[in-house]
């Protein structure tokens, strides 16, 4: 009894421990972690997406998003002949993409799905958009599989201390917190469990899309709106027909694919698209683990670059954007004419090893 | 006495000492560890290896067809009786509700989904207890490398097996072929076992969170590194977990007559940043 | 001859049973699981180990149904915090009110399977002047000290010198045998917990 009424005391002063300073809103409740028999799907929420797609944010202000993404392992294709057993979020490699605005509420729940077989090609009628574009697009064929270990989640949108947040969970556990999106811009999640670069190396990352709360100067022209994410594999051929981690060309950086969107050949395969004439705005992230990027689109220049996706960032007439591991940019380019234009990274050991995508453009509209 | 009694006196008394030899055999059937010291990825005092005295470790992981035995004598762990307390709902889900784990060409493979507490029983059950963590991973480190890149080829297929084992096929005993030196079988390459102390007091002020590497030594030895992965995953469970991937085997207690290897050590120190050459 | 050789023989076949039975410890009782189902999903009674106390008489933890129970984790030979740890648990059981005191009992672990026999924590609780009834010292095998030391959240550590390295707690489980609280450490107050052991008999065990 005491007991029951000390919880309910604890709980109700730690939501009081919320705080705004300068419009932004800190101080987050405890995370919890409990087990649950969670069957379900295992991305819930109205805003997740399959790369390179950008779920449209269609309420005005602010909102208070409940998703789910769980950890689990499928095997995935990522070139040619290439197959792994990898560890995800969400059942792809990179994850799925979340849009939400500025000043967002995000209250996420993941279960670490590791040591079941989770399918994701079979959503029900109420799904995500992400679960939907996979199931009608399976270009990784993804297919379930087991690899117990334990798992985090940290979120670069999400400014909250990291021991209680981000912190590891057996597999069959189940975290749950809250976390506000404060800062504009596209933001990397990854896995937090050391080592990192294992985990993310096997896959676990994505990226939040956190769109300014006034938006972009040039918002009303922007035609078309695309997530471009970079990120390296460190793979050698296994026992078997699969590949495995390269635990050496992961501590040397010397990777064995560096792709956009998960797969060397995707965005050739599936190029996104555009017409001459129009604003296409693309939200970049070099989700590493260790690699930087120098992007630039081959034919085209950034029109407007926001660096971090910050409005008040913003560069103009840009060839090349440079960025570290874990930065990102949300940028504008003008398609001049009808053709093809190749979205590179300009290191070209990067290049070479498939980090290039087309941007096919129609004539003009 | 007369003399022709003898002759059936000593066979019986024979017969008695086979049986009782054979009993003492069965309670402790593990493999003898000298005493010795290791440096672990999570020391107590920086830069003093651990020290772990004599003991003896199950030659191999405890198999389905040796865990069915102690259901069937103790049908209170069996998955419809276990209550809560001792194990999550996914407990040996591999296995038919009653007990059994199937096809009997499966008896040989390392019994997984089994929680700390059903591991920690089953010990007592054979008489003994769980390994600690040193003195697992003190037998897991036994092992015989002819040079340092021999040590380091082994460590980097290890860390390539802890990303890429298959749950959903597990191996028999004894088929990875990876022995110490001792003759313990499959510290690697089958299946991540429960230790008695999975969450040691050193780890408490640990939040297993991106700083937690940069806190464990040694970890630029590749040995070290898959050591501090498998720290990691073991200090992320609960008494309760239960993973496709996780077993156990049993330790027991060296008999009293050997107090006079009290204090030995045979210092074979494998993954200490000065690396010494093995003898 | 023919007599003794046939005697011989017929010892011979009596002992082999006896050993066979000898191969495995004697295992629990599993009559019991009956009873075991009904104990609330977190009860510690699931755990069926008995425990042999100062006086040689076996204890369970199911034995406890319907009163509550003060566990501690100690060792005989342990000079640093144990008699701390003792004191504070005898304070607590002094604190609480007198005429509920009697339906209260406490069961002092020993992490020593080997120097604490039923024999050494007689002269142990003599020696502390808490031979009394209400309080049982005990012991049971290792791998059951063990398990009741991860269900309570004790961390111990066996050294090469025989002592052990051990953090401290004092646990109450209420009348299902739950964990109802768990006092961590030797500094703090504990009159709160004597109120709350009284106020289950308030509530609960009328």
């Amino acid at each position: 009894m005491t007991l029951l009424v000390l919880l309910g005391v604890s709980r109700a002063s730690a939501q009081s421990q919320e705080y705004t300073m300068d419009s932004m809103t800190f101080g987050m409740p405890e995370a919890e972690v409990f087990t649950e028999d969670y069957h379900g799907p295992p991305v819930v929420g109205d805003y997740f997406t399959m790369l390179p797609n950008l779920a449209p944010l269609d309420y005005e202000g602010n909102k208070h998003h409940e998703v789910r993404l769980d950890a689990m392992v499928q095997e995935i294709e990522v070139a040619n002949g290439v197959r792994y057993r990898a560890w995800t979020f969400g059942g792809t490699v990179p994850g799925p993409t979340l849009h939400v605005r500025e000043g967002d509420r995000i209250t996420f729940t993941m279960k670490n799905r590791s040591d079941e077989e989770v399918v994701i090609t079979e959503p029900g009628s109420d799904a995500s958009p992400y679960m939907q574009q996979i199931a009608g697009n399976n270009f990784m064929d993804a297919k379930p599989g087991i690899m117990p270990m334990p798992h985090s989640m940290d979120f670069h949108a999400g400014t909250v201390a990291k021991d209680d947040k981000w912190r590891t969970i057996a597999p069959g556990e189940t975290i749950k917190f809250d976390w506000i999106a404060n800062y504009p811009g596209t933001y990397i999640y990854h896995c937090g469990t050391p080592s990192v670069l294992m985990h993310t190396s096997m896959g676990q990352h994505g990226v939040v899309v956190v769109s300014p709360k006034d938006g972009y100067p040039t918002d009303y022209e922007v035609d078309r709106e695309y997530v471009v994410v970079q990120s390296e594999y460190y793979l050698k051929k296994g026992t078997g027909d699969l590949y495995q981690y390269d635990f050496e060309a992961a501590q040397s950086k010397n990777p064995s694919h560096v792709v956009f969107n998960g797969h060397q050949t995707i965005l050739h395969d599936q190029p996104l698209e555009a017409n001459a004439g129009e604003r296409v705005r693309i939200h970049f992230s070099n989700n590493g683990p260790s690699g930087t990027s120098s992007f630039h689109v081959i034919g085209a220049i950034f029109d407007r670059v926001w660096i971090e996706g910050h409005p008040q960032n913003e560069m103009r007439g840009m060839q090349t954007v440079l960025l570290g591991a874990s930065g990102s940019a949300t940028m504008d380019l003008i398609v001049p004419e009808e053709g093809k234009y190749i979205l590179i990274d300009h290191e070209f050991a990067d290049a070479e090893k498939g980090a290039t995508g087309t941007l096919k453009a129609g004539p003009r509209q | 006495m007369k003399p022709v009694t003898f002759k059936f006196l000593l066979p019986t008394l024979l017969l008695f000492f086979l049986q009782f030899a054979s009993t003492v055999m069965a309670q402790s059937a593990g493999i003898e560890l000298p005493a010795g010291s290791f440096h672990s990825v999570l020391p107590e005092v920086v830069g003093e290896p651990h020290r772990v005295d004599t003991f003896l470790l199950d030659e191999t992981a405890v198999t389905n067809s040796q865990f069915r035995q102690f259901l069937m004598e103790n049908p209170r762990w069996s998955p419809s009786e276990i209550p809560a307390l001792y194990a999550g709902n996914r407990y040996l889900q591999h296995w038919s509700n009653d007990g059994n784990y199937g096809d009997e060409s499966l008896a040989d493979l390392p019994v997984t989904r089994v929680s700390w507490y059903s591991a920690n029983a089953y010990c007592g059950w054979k008489g003994g207890r769980l390994p600690t963590l040193n003195e697992w991973e003190y037998a897991a480190q036994l092992m015989y490398f002819n040079t340092p890149q021999e040590e380091n080829l082994f460590s980097s297929e290890l860390i390539g097996w802890y990303s890429a084992v298959d749950a959903k096929h597990t191996k028999p005993v004894g088929s990875t072929g990876i022995e110490n030196r001792y003759g313990v079988k499959d510290m690697f390459g089958l299946v991540m076992e429960w230790v008695e102390d999975f969450k040691p007091p050193v780890a408490s002020d640990l939040s297993l969170d991106c700083g937690t590497v940069g806190r464990m030594q040694g970890t630029s030895s590749m040995y070290g590194y898959a050591m501090s992965v498998r720290y990691i995953t073991r200090m992320s469970f609960k008494a309760t977990s239960t993973t496709g991937m996780l077993g156990f085997r049993c330790a027991y207690n060296a008999p009293a007559k050997t107090e006079s290897n009290r204090g030995q050590s045979s210092a074979l120190m494998l993954n200490a940043p000065d690396n010494q050459p093995n003898n | 001859m023919q007599y003794l050789k046939r005697i011989f023989l017929l010892l011979g076949l009596l002992l082999m049973p006896l050993l066979a039975l000898s191969q495995h410890k004697m295992t629990m009782d599993d009559a019991g699981l009956d009873a075991a189902k009904t104990y609330h999903a977190e009860s510690l009674y699931h755990m069926n180990a008995e425990w042999a106390n100062q006086n040689g008489e076996t204890i369970q933890l199911a034995d406890y149904l319907g009163q509550p129970l003060v566990l501690v984790m100690f060792y005989g030979r342990c000079t640093g915090t144990c008699p701390v740890l003792i004191q504070r648990t005898w304070k607590l059981y002094s604190g609480i009110d007198v005429d509920i005191r009697d339906r209260v009992q406490v069961l002092a672990v020993s992490f020593d399977y080997k120097n604490d026999t039923p024999q050494a924590l007689k002269e142990y609780a003599e020696h502390e002047q808490l031979d009394i009834p209400g309080w049982n010292f005990v012991t049971a095998q290792q791998s059951d000290i063990r398990e009741l030391a991860m269900l309570l959240g004790v961390q111990y550590r066996e050294r090469s010198d025989g002592h052990f390295e051990h953090s401290n707690l004092i646990t109450v489980l209420d009348a299902q045998g739950k964990i109802l609280l768990r006092s961590e450490g030797i500094k703090g107050g504990l009159s709160d917990t004597a109120t709350t052991i009284e106020e289950l008999f308030k509530s609960d065990l009328q």
